[in-house]
Formats: structure tokens, sequence, C-alpha cells
């Protein structure tokens, strides 16, 4: 498509003002002259990146100390343009009428949302003085940083580093809530260097024939939540090569309790019962097995399916050097297994058993595949509830062997969603070893000398030559996003003792911070871009150790729940208003194409807004001068963030600077798509993708000194767990996923994505409940009902840690709808916010996190984000206008009231 | 001289707003109920078909369908709307009461008194922003064609003429120009 500069259209269409078709009346020079018309502002383009979700390449005109236009970058796929976040972010944001400009101080209790202006001095002073006597008292771990996703939070690098150097404690809380427990099975499946692609999901979407997608609002939620910096599956980088696709005989199936909005433009629906995916993948895998339509060559080459495990132990037999064995059939005997990409003499053993020495073995694939076996099509469409007959799941097993390798099952990008999701994950993987999709063209895509924030470095002053050695007396292990963090854990059960209890992929454990405050381990939190208060698990939990802390600072550009408990509100500069740097990597149609692309300051911060970074260097100034000196005074240089970031290009090894990145745009490298598996070693036990896992069986399973010790969750081969549910008929799952045109939790202030008219027919504040159910319960469309919580309660599963409060419950309007499966009710992530301090709208839904118990899945830290059970009925004209009050108030005394308590 | 005319592929929709998002924006529409009520050029129509689980969920982006016989343009009592040559219906600001009688009178519900330009307003292909409209030129999908009915090599109107797009409401009689695939 060609532009017109508005020059140009205006020759072209003026000469024609005489042959007007109608009336003529005025020309359109004249109408285009109407002073209220909205003309492309002139000015310099400036480049950066968007922070609405997690980065797309953005770039920006600024007149006269204003951003007036907006727009994405001209690179492969994206070219130009950017989703409705990224184009209402200025306005709805950065320029929202409700932005803090000042810091601020609580006055009146925890929880009445009530502040004044303070200054900058006296909220550091404050900070300060609490650090420097832990510090005194030789604790400096009771200070702590809970920081957010890397789009949001400003340099997560720094502040490992200023954690790091200082000895505070820093935690990335809601890696658990997010993809956490997916990466650790993606770690202990298919080893470090093949994990991130199974993660986000990367694959090969042009290319694409089949894919089998749970639990993703994909493809306008791409990769989970629109992710290009994070990992390559933004919507304005993905929807082309799902076009692409779909042009070329793409099917894409959604497979998900309720239609989710963007998948409703996918080619088929299939309602499961939540917490069951684990079961139709393995019920797919025993057609694939049964009717030999698995890829045998892939999985003798590049799994431990051949791997020969002790048919009455079930654990793997080795040899006397401590190898994994097995069994060559044309020597007729146990073998080392061989590297991955060699598979001479190999068998899968199906229907075989193999004595070694004596022992009578059974190979890894047989054990899967009696492990499946129960899975029949009838069985499967019992445990999910599919409102289908056996037929749709043989039609979906031929339809993937049809289009293997280019067929894939992704579980989503995000974890942790029921207490079973870890062993889902690994029916997902099992599954998509029998399709042979990795590294295939359209399966799983291994991305080739990947740039991403997590590879480019992390850039701090190097010991020894920038600054000083560091302190030695705090171990440091790889955190998430590339990122450093210590390898302590913060309470009695350390993640590194062995046996490790938590893999150290496990980037935080919330429950361990709550108890940590509730036991005064944590003193002063600050907690920056992020809502804790909203979006983990167990809030009233959760805000009830917020007012056990000493001292609680709460960062952030607009009003959220979680600074209703806060002591003080940090004025965090937004994201044109501060550098970063930030990479991606995806496959496209031809290419490999890398972006990096750095974001420059576009504005000054306003008002007194301020980096977070500026924040903890004025901390540690007046807390720890010494340290501050030998460490941080760089922190004191005018542009120290771009020799930061330069140090991480440089770290990368990649030909740009942070200057030149602002100045010139983003760095594009394209390669060729190319689809090795082993361009890179497998880093499991095996040396190959685990089919079953040895790290399980040894670390968990068949450790009797780990508490996970023979449990079904820690199984070594991939296992379906039936999770609580609904007891009774008007009892629901209520799960919660996100809408794409809102980031997560964050953007219900943003007034242009929260006007009604943009939801058209999906309305984000009402709970969604299916048409039978909703008749059989009495209740009509736009009917409020009362949701409260039943469960799950840890009789009825013992994942469960601690149990929502008895009594909490919430009023809010229905939306009933053919589109969700009757076992379910679903609410949107950031509806029903808790806060006087945000718009009317955005308090009428119902925050799932105060109906969700603490749960945990074992060795993985799922923690089950979508694991709640309510009960469900019309409300009472006296619940209806409770709730009516808390809309209007915001004033908690009225939700108290419908919990039935005086205190939260 | 040009006549344009766009088609929209509701199957390769994914529902993401960003069309509905970009033409509040890049048309400086305000935002929220800023004169009482929402203004959008945009919007989307749902409907929820069959009975689960065969049910399906159609989303079309509607917006002023620049008709060739527009019942706005019959209703407006002082002529402050015309069809423009190149295809665009156009209201005039200078001229326009905001009578609100092209509003009810719009078949497709496309139109809306703008009490902050003291005029009906309603898409105009981004008249005045000199290029392609934003929706059709920001959607991640690229399923809005925006093209010339007279370009022998328009896409749009290869699309139109081959019967695959269909106007909606055709029985409105107002001769719609925007077309969807569905």
């Amino acid at each position: 498509m060609s532009k017109l500069s508005r020059r140009d259209f205006l020759k072209t269409t003026g000469a024609v003002t005489a042959g007007l078709l109608i009336t003529p009346t005025l020309s359109l020079e004249t109408l285009a002259a109407n002073p209220n018309v909205n003309p492309e502002p002139e000015g310099k383009w400036v480049h950066s990146a968007c922070s609405m979700c997690t980065t797309c390449p953005m770039k920006f005109k600024v007149v006269d100390g204003k951003i007036v236009e907006v727009s994405g970058e001209d690179v492969p796929l994206q070219e130009g343009r950017v989703c409705a976040k990224g184009l209402s972010g200025i306005e709805g944001r950065v320029y929202a009428p409700d932005r803090i400009y000042h810091p601020l101080k609580r006055v009146g209790k925890k929880g009445e949302g009530k502040f004044v202006r303070c200054s900058w001095d006296e909220l550091i002073g404050a900070a300060a003085k609490n650090l420097k006597q832990y510090i005194a008292e030789g604790h400096p771990e009771r200070f702590s940083i809970w920081w957010s996703c890397p789009a949001q939070t400003d340099n997560p690098h720094f502040l490992g580093y200023w954690a790091r150097v200082l000895g505070t404690e820093i935690s990335y809380v809601h890696g658990q809530n997010c993809f956490g427990e997916k990466q650790v099975e993606a770690n202990i499946t298919f080893g470090g260097n093949h994990a991130s692609t199974w993660l986000y999901p990367s694959i090969d979407w042009a290319h694409n024939k089949y894919a089998l997608v749970s639990a993703m609002n994909f493809p306008a939620c791409g990769g989970g939540n629109t992710s290009f910096g994070a990992g390559g599956n933004s919507t304005p980088f993905v929807a082309p090569l799902v076009k692409y696709a779909r042009n070329h005989g793409q099917k894409m199936v959604s497979v998900d309790p309720r239609l989710a909005d963007s998948a409703a433009s996918n080619q088929g629906w299939l309602p499961i019962k939540p917490g069951t995916d684990g079961a139709l993948c393995n019920g797919i895998a025993n057609l694939l097995i049964s009717r030999c339509q698995y890829d045998s060559d892939f999985l003798l080459k590049y799994t431990n399916a051949a791997q020969l495990i002790d048919a009455k132990t079930l654990k793997a037999v080795k040899d006397s050097r401590g190898r994994y064995l097995v069994w060559d059939f044309i020597k007729q005997k146990a073998i080392p297994q061989l590297t991955a990409g060699f598979s001479k003499g190999m068998t899968l053993g199906l229907g075989e058993t193999f004595n070694v020495n004596g022992v009578t073995c059974k190979t890894a694939f047989q054990l899967y595949a009696e492990e499946v076996a129960p899975f029949t099509p009838e069985k499967v469409v019992e445990i999910c509830e599919l409102p289908f007959g056996p037929e749709k799941v043989v039609e979906i097993a031929d339809d993937m062997a049809a289009a293997a390798p280019a067929a894939i099952h992704t579980p989503g990008f995000t974890a942790g969603r029921y207490s079973n999701w870890f062993q889902v994950i690994r029916c997902s993987s099992a599954l998509n070893m029998l399709l042979g999709s990795f590294g295939s063209r359209g399966g799983y895509y291994y991305m080739k000398n990947e740039i991403g924030i997590s590879s480019m470095g992390v850039g701090w002053p190097v010991p020894g030559v920038d600054v000083p050695e560091y302190p030695t007396d705090v171990e440091w292990v790889a955190g998430p996003w590339g990122t450093l963090r210590p390898a302590r854990g913060i309470d009695e059960d350390p993640e590194y003792r062995k046996p490790r209890r938590f893999h150290q992929a496990v980037q935080s454990l919330p429950w361990y911070q709550i108890d940590a405050i509730e036991s005064g381990k944590i003193r002063t939190l600050l907690s920056t871009a992020e809502n804790p208060s909203y979006y983990l698990t167990n809030i009233r939990r959760v805000n009830r150790a917020f007012q056990k802390l000493d001292l609680f600072i709460v960062g952030d550009q607009v009003p959220k729940d979680t600074m209703d408990w806060a002591d003080f509100i940090l004025p965090e500069c937004s994201y044109v208003e501060r550098a970063m740097l930030y990479a991606g990597t995806l496959s496209g149609i031809n290419t490999q194409l890398s972006v990096v692309f750095g974001r420059a300051k576009i504005l000054e911060p306003l008002g007194e807004s301020k980096p977070v970074t500026y924040f903890l260097s004025e901390i540690a100034k007046q807390a720890a001068p010494d340290t501050f000196k030998k460490y941080l005074a760089f922190t004191d240089k005018e542009d120290w963030e771009s020799e930061w970031n330069n140090r991480r290009l440089l770290q990368a090894g990649l030909p740009v600077t942070a200057e030149e990145l602002a100045e010139n745009g983003p760095l594009v490298i394209e390669r060729e798509l190319n689809y090795d598996v082993l361009f890179q070693p497998i880093k499991t036990r095996s040396g190959r993708f685990e089919l079953y896992s040895n790290e399980l069986a040894e670390e968990c399973y068949f450790n009797k000194e780990s508490v996970w010790y023979q449990l079904p969750g820690v199984y070594p081969v991939p296992k379906h767990i039936d999770i609580a549910g609904p007891k009774n008929y008007d009892e629901f799952y209520l799960s919660n996923g996100k809408a794409s045109w809102h980031q997560r939790n964050a953007t219900q202030n943003n007034r242009i994505l929260m006007e009604d008219a943009l939801e058209g027919g999906m309305p984000f504040e009402p709970i969604y409940i299916n048409a039978d159910k909703a008749k059989e319960l009495g209740i009509k469309d736009g009917d409020w009902v009362t949701v409260e919580s039943v469960g799950p309660i840890k009789k009825d599963d013992p994942r469960i840690y601690e149990e929502v409060p008895r009594g909490t419950r919430d009023v809010v309007p229905a939306r009933v709808t053919e589109t969700i499966h009757p076992s379910t009710c679903f609410t949107h992530f950031g509806a029903g916010h808790r806060s006087k301090s945000m718009i009317e709208k955005a308090r009428i839904g119902l925050p799932h996190g105060h109906f969700l118990p603490d749960s945990i899945s074992p060795y993985a830290g799922g923690i089950g984000k979508n694991y709640a059970i309510v009960k469900v009925r019309k409300a009472t004209p006296e619940e209806i206008q409770i709730k009516q009050n808390y809309i209007k108030t915001g004033d908690f005394k009225e939700i108290l009231k419908l919990y039935g308590t005086k205190e939260i | 001289m040009a006549k344009y005319a766009m088609v929209i592929n509701t199957k390769e929709c994914v529902r993401c707003r960003t069309c509905f998002v970009a033409c509040k924006v890049k048309n400086g529409l305000p935002v929220g109920k800023k004169y009482g009520t929402e203004y959008h050029r945009l919007t989307f129509v749902e409907e929820e078909i069959g009975k689960y689980p065969n049910v399906r969920r159609t989303f079309y982006p509607t917006h002023c369908n620049h008709c060739d016989k527009p019942a706005c343009l019959d209703s407006c009592p002082v002529g402050a709307i015309y069809k423009a040559a190149d295809g665009r219906v156009l209201t005039i600001a200078e001229k326009c009461i905001q009578c609100g009688a092209c509003v009810s009178a719009c078949p497709y519900d496309a139109r809306f008194i703008n009490k902050e330009k003291g005029c009906a307003d309603h898409c105009d292909y981004c008249l005045n922003r000199g290029t392609m409209p934003a929706c059709a030129e920001l959607c991640p999908a690229q399923c809005i064609y925006f093209g010339d009915l007279e370009d022998p090599n328009s896409v749009v109107a290869e699309m139109i003429a081959s019967g695959k797009a269909k106007p909606l409401k055709s029985e409105s009689g107002t001769d719609p120009q925007v077309f969807y695939i569905d």
C-alpha cells in the first residue's frame, strides 16, 4: 500500500471537485481546512518501544515536549503496525487523567486508599532509614523488591545488581503466576538449550498445518500475552504469519472451557472441562500409538523413548558407569543410549520386554504406551466432559497425524493453572514428540543465534574493572529473563538444599514471600510495575500480609489495587520517560527474524515522576554510603542507562549502540530458516528429550529424601491427574483469561480500552455462564449473581496449601452465553478491581484472585491461578445494593459486608 | 479518479480491537463519556449463532458504508451531507445543525453527533490524515482491504467482483460500499 502525503492526496482529489456526483457544494480543500480536523503532525520520529505488554518496536513524534503521534516500526512483518494497547498507551497511560505525578504518603489506615502529597526526600528517607537499620542488624534481606515483567519494570538488571551489592532480597514474585511452571517443565523435558522454544511457544507458524491450542486466547493474545521482546509472539508479528498459514491450509482448533474471543476466529473449538487437557493429549497419543502414526525416527533419534526402565521398580537401568541404556536389536543386548541424532540398532520396544542382567525391562516408550492405553476415545470424552462423541477425538488424532510433523499441540504460554498442570504440560510434550514436531517445518522452531532480552547479558558493571569485586557471601544464580538472583531461600526451607525441593528455574515462590512477610523476615517491600493485590492467589491473605509490613512502597504511573495497602506511592515515570533495551527473535515466512530495539527517553519524566532506578540509588546513598561509593556511584552520571545498555549490547556481540538504536531505529537481522534440532546439545540427563523424565525420577519420585517422593505430580511418565471439581448443580470452576486488548490487569484505568463499544459482544466485567446452566439456575443475561468460594479445599486436593477464607463472595452481572462449558464460569483477568482509586466500571466485576486458594504443584511450583470452585445463584436485592454501593464509592467496607467480616 | 471501497475479511480478523483504537486515536475522537456518551466511528457487531457446543460467534467491525444511495444524505434538511467523487460520503461541519436526522436515518447506526466538533460524525476513510484509513493501515491481521474499484489491479475490486465479498443488510436499499467476507 502506498502512503500519500496529505499534500499529494489533496492535489489528486482536489482536481475532481468540479465533477462531484451528487450535490456539489464545498470543495474538499475547504472541508479539509475545517479547524476541527486532525492533520498528521510534523516533527521528528524518535525510535523506542512500547511497554503496554511485553514490547513491540515503536516510534514516537514529539512536538513541544508532547507526544503527538505514535507508530509501529518499519521492520519486517510489523510494517509500522502496533495493536490497540500500543496505540492507546500514550493517552491512556502516559497522559492519563489520574497519572501519579508526585510521591504520596498514606494518611488513614492501610486499605483505605487515602494519600497526601509528600516530598521525594521523605519517601527516600523512610526507605533508607529501614534499609540502614537492617544492614546494621546484619539482615539486609529484610528489605525486598518485587519486580514485574521485564517490559514494565525499569531495568530489572539494575535492580538485581542493586540487591546484589547491598544484600537485599529481590523476587520475581509473579513468575509462577506467569510461565514459571512451564519453564521448569521445559528445562526438565527438553533441557536448557531447547527450553525457550517450548516455553513461548516458538512455532514456525507460517508453515504450520495443524495447531491444537490449549489455554490461550490465540492468536490475538499471542504467546499468552502478545509478547515480542519477551519471545517473539506479539500480535503485529504473529497475525500476518497466522494469516499466511490459514491461506495455505492451516487448521487451528482451540481447546478451552470457553470460546475465547480471538480463538473464535479459529477453525474449531473443543470445549473441555478444566484441568483435563492431559487426558486429551494422552488420548490422542493412544490413537497415534495404536495406529502406528507416531514418528518413530524422531523418537529414536532425539528422545529417550528407547531408554530401558526396570519393569518392576520403574527406575532407569544403568550400566556400571552410570549410563542410561537402550536395547540394541542388532547386537541383541543392552548398550549405552546413543548420543542424540543417532539411533542405529535402537528400538522403541513396543509390546516387548528385555532381559538386562536378569532384570526385566521395558522401554520408556512402552511404559508411556501403557500409561496412555486407558485413554480410549470414550474415556477421553468422559474425563474431559467433551460435548461430542468419541469420533471427535479420533478426528483430531487423524488431522494431527495427517499434518505431522507440521502439527503441534501447545498447552499455552503461561502455566500454573491447576494443581496438576505440570503433568498436563508433560502430556503435551510427549504428544508433540510422537508427532515429531520439534525442529520440523511448521512445528516448534529453534532459533539459531537467538537474540532476545535474556540473551543480551545483564550489563552489570564488571567487577575488578568498573567496580570492586562483588561481595561473596551470597551465591547468585540465574534468574528470569537473563537476570541474576540470590540463591538463598528466605525462610527455613531454602530452595537450594539437597535434595532440591523446587527446580532451580522456579523463579520465586509467592507463598514463601507471603509467609516471610507474615513471619517478619521481610519488613520493607518495594513493589514495582506489578499489582500483587490483584494477580496473586488468596488475595485476602496477601492484603493481610501487606498490613504487617513496616513499610510498603508501591510504584506505578496510575492507581491500582495494591496501592490501597501502601505506606508510600512511588511515582514511577512511564515507559516513554526512561531508557531500556529489547530484542526478540521469531521465525517468519522465509527467514528467521531478529529485531533489536532501544527505548530512548522520549520525554523527560513528567511531573515529579522518576525511574525506579533513581529511587533505589538514592536510598543506597543514604543507607549505605560506602557501598554506594564503591558500586553505585555511576548512577550519578547523566546518561548511565545508555552506558548500561551498551554493555549489554557488547556482551551480546551486537554491532550497534543504544544511541544508534534511538537515532536510527531497530537493528534487523535476518537469517535463513534452519530446522536443525541439534544446533546445541540437549541438556537433559540423558542428552535427549525426555519422554521418561530421569530428573523427576531421580530427584523426586524415587528419592526418599524428597518431599515429593512417590507423588503422581512428579511421576516420570506423563500422567493425567484428576483435580478437585464442582460437586453440586450450582457449582462451577471459576476460570479466568485475558482480553487481547488489555494489558492484563494494568489497563483498566485506560479510558480508551475501557470503552463499552470497544468490547463489542465481549463485555469485560461480567461473569460468563453457560446458557443451559443459567436457565437451570433461573439466571438471565444481565442478572446480578452472587458468586461464593467453595473450593478447592485441602480435603479434596492435598496440593492446596491454604484455602480461601469462608465467606468470600462477590456480586457481579451475569453474561449468559452458549460459548462456555457447563462446568465452568469465566471472568476476564483484569475485571473487578478493588480500589477506590480506579474508575467505577473497573469495580463492577469479580477479582478472581480473591477466590483462588494457594496451591503448589510439586517441584515445578505452579500456583493454580485458574483453580477456583464457586457456587453461583441469583443475588438478593440487599446484596446487589451492597455491590452497587461498592462500585460507586470504592469503599472496601462494602465488600467486607459481603464477606461477612470486619477485617480483610 | 478513484472510487474507494473497503472489504473486511472477518475470517482473517483476530478480534484484537486495533481498528477501533486506531480510528479513535488517529482521528482524535474524545475518549470515554466526555460528552455523556462514547464516540466511536467503528462499531463491533457480534452474534452467537447456534447452541453449545455447535456455536460460533461472528464478529463484524462496522462503520459508515459510504453508500452510493446514502439514506443520511436524503434525510439531511440542510444539505450538509454529500457523496464525493471518490466514493466517500462526507459531512460538512459548517452546515450541520446537529438535528440528528441522519443518525436515525442510517440503517447501519454508523453516525453520531459529535459535540466537540459540533456536527454529525462518521467514518470518512481518514480523509484528513491523507493516508490509507487507519484501520486498514494498522490492522495486525491485515484483514481490512481498502482500494479503488476503478483500478483494474485492485484486490478490493477483484474480491467484490468475484461475489466473495458481500455488503451487510443489502436490503437497506442504500447500496453500501463496504463489503465483508465471512
